[in-house]
């Protein structure tokens, strides 16, 4: 019999029982669209934290205060400006590093006022975070140096001050000092900030100390020469700073890659769990495939008497079946592929992650229910094969 | 062509044993019109079955074209039923979701007969026994001839040299009855071998040849003239 049109057969008594049909399907459909919904999310997850990272620098590294120990931490242990520059000189794996001091102020401008942070640092910081300008410069060295009361500003508050391009030059008070604009940042997408860029103010460090009468360096943020020398670097930095400080165990230091890696074992986990689930709806919607077909042989079995009395061979009737439970596997398949991606393009709204469909997903999906259909169908059909021509025809 | 050899047929059930046909023997010669007659329960459709390969004996042998048939199995049976034999049931046996026309094709899928020229040839047989404005009813939208003349030509549609018809008129009126056995005439007349299950003598009449069972044995055997 022609393969094509035992599809034909079969689906045309799959849409014979519409309900029943689909309520067959229903494992089959929790399976393949659970499937697919997590692993798009998790991939593009995985993709959009990954690309995240990657734009935060696979080299980069930031050193803390350990606020965690029983020994609080005193000025003594404070970070220094002759800390960052010993440990650029001593440390071959460290490429660059610079000290940050945050602050949050009130400025005000053409008599509006308005919260920000500043952040205090030197001029090496543009290299190592690798920020983006719109207009203008970042400050340098000598400006650091000079002590200049220049100041770099983020998109968006030179959008609220003034308009991004026109702010160059523009002066900001703060504290009664005026600040001169000399560059805005370049707006910064990211999944961590949700759309919402802060109010920053980059200022020369040394301003900051002279201004401000606080010395305090609350972390340094460094630069490794290469992504496999970061762990170096940080072990060189750590030692340089305890050696310095004559302390111990009173820094810390964070990374990307450990972000990664953690991030990356969370999603494993989860896909784990879910495709678990995944699996156990599989095997309940093949048996639901098992029980159907089952039913339809014995509530057939005159038809296959009729059938075989009129010349269909064993292999006839056991083909019809299987195909048939594959139509049934399969329709159940892309039914939940087309819920999975519905699914994962709804949630990808709500969580603003683009939803990553790949076409191993679908070869997956496909496979599943494939597997699904022969596995639980197989049963079946042999049953109605192996029927004797006369006791199916006397069946009632 | 069809040669039965002691043929007994016993169905068990559980401990009753029901001996359907007892030491039958039975020889039919090719372009043969033979009626089979006897009360309820004398084993005639029990024979039929075995002579139609759907089937197995007890015990004797079944010949059919000068081969065992005991010594065949389920795919050579398969195409037995398939080319060399048609059988038309008292109750018809059409699939009741399909059309007249899809019923006539059954057999020739499973002859492996491509689409195109199934449809042109199912449509043919169709017109043979008067159907052709109705091919695409389904069978509980036809009366009882109706549904036979279609099951008629389902069996007739790969050319089988053996036509087995068991109570074939069983279920319609004497009209339609009389149609059928129009359509047996002449089909003897091309040269098919009959072998028909009957009840009624005016049917039997159109035999050549009357063989009568009683409890399962054959006890008689005369020309249809002398009815
Ligand atoms: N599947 C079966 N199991 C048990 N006994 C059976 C079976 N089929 C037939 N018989 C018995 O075998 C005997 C012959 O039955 P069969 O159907 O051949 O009779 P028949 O001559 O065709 O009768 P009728 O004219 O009523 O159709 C009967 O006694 C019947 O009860
Ligand atoms: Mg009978």
């Amino acid at each position: 019999m022609n393969f094509f049109e035992s599809v034909i057969i079969a689906w045309e008594s799959v849409i014979a029982n519409k309900l029943r049909s689909l309520l067959t399907m229903l494992g089959i459909i929790i399976g393949v669209s659970s499937v697919i919904t997590v692993s798009a999310l998790g991939q593009s997850g995985r993709a959009a934290i990954n690309k995240e990272m990657d734009a935060f620098g696979a080299n980069r590294f930031s050193i803390y205060y350990r606020y965690d120990s029983d020994d609080p931490i005193t000025d003594a242990d404070g970070f220094t400006l002759q800390d960052v520059v010993t440990i650029k000189e001593i440390s071959p794996a460290v490429e660059n590093m610079a000290p940050i001091s945050w602050d949050s102020a009130n400025i005000r401008s053409k008599g509006k006022e308005i919260g920000v942070e500043i952040v205090a640092t030197t001029a090496d910081y543009t290299e190592i975070a690798n920020l983006k300008l719109d207009a203008g410069r970042f400050f340098s060295n000598e400006d650091d140096d000079a002590k200049r009361y220049v100041a770099v500003i983020s998109e968006s508050l030179a959008k609220e001050l003034f308009s991004s391009s026109a702010a160059i030059g523009k002066k900001i008070m703060v504290s009664n000092r005026p600040f001169k604009v000399i560059g805005v940042l370049a707006r910064e997408e990211s999944i961590f900030s949700m759309g919402m860029d802060s109010k920053l103010m980059y200022i020369p460090i040394s301003t900051y100390f002279s201004f401000s009468g606080s010395n305090w360096i609350n972390n340094i943020e460094g630069k490794a020469v290469s992504q496999t020398e970061v762990d170096k670097a940080i072990e060189h930095s750590l030692n340089i700073l305890h050696r310095r400080h004559r302390n111990e165990n009173k820094y810390n230091a964070w990374n990307s890659q450990k972000e990664i890696d953690s991030v990356n074992q969370v999603t494993g986990i989860v896909t784990l769990v879910i495709s678990a689930i995944a699996g156990i709806s599989l095997l309940v919607g093949g048996i639901g495939i098992m029980n159907i077909m089952l039913v339809s042989v014995t509530e057939r079995t005159r038809e296959i008497g009729i059938r075989k009395a009129l010349g269909a061979r064993e292999t006839d009737i056991m083909i019809q079946f299987l195909i048939e439970a594959l139509v049934l596997s399969f329709s159940g398949g892309i039914l939940g592929m087309f819920l999975g991606f519905g699914l994962s393009q709804i949630i990808a709204m709500f969580i603003k992650i683009p939803a990553v469909i790949s076409w191993q997903m679908i070869a997956l999906a496909f496979a599943f229910s494939a597997v699904v259909g022969v596995c639980f169908g197989l049963y079946p059909a042999r049953k109605a094969a192996y029927q004797d021509p006369i006791e199916a025809l006397r069946y009632e | 062509m069809i040669l039965v050899e002691n043929m007994t047929k016993i169905y068990r059930n559980g401990e009753n044993e029901v001996a359907a046909l007892k030491d039958v023997n039975l020889h039919i010669r090719a372009g043969e019109f033979v009626a089979i007659m006897g009360p309820s329960g004398s084993g005639k459709s029990t024979l039929m079955n075995i002579l139609g390969c759907l089937d197995k004996p007890t015990s004797g042998e079944y010949y059919l074209d000068g081969k065992p048939i005991s010594q065949l199995d389920s795919r050579q049976l398969a195409y037995i039923r398939n080319k060399k034999i048609g059988f038309v049931f008292q109750n018809f046996n059409l699939l009741p979701r399909m059309s007249s026309l899809r019923n006539v094709e059954i057999p020739m899928i499973y002859a492996g007969i491509p689409p195109r020229e199934r449809r042109i040839k199912a449509m043919e047989a169709l017109k043979s026994v008067g159907l052709e404005d109705r091919w695409h009813h389904k069978p509980n939208e036809l009366s009882g001839g109706q549904r036979q003349r279609v099951a008629i030509a389902r069996a007739l549609i790969n050319s089988p040299k053996i036509i087995l018809a068991d109570e074939p008129t069983g279920n319609l009126d004497s009209k339609s009855g009389a149609e059928i056995m129009g359509i047996f005439t002449e089909l003897h007349r091309n040269g098919a071998t009959i072998v028909l299950v009957t009840h009624e003598d005016e049917i039997a009449r159109y035999a050549q040849r009357i063989v009568f069972f009683r409890d399962g044995r054959k006890v008689d055997e005369k020309s249809s003239e002398l009815l």
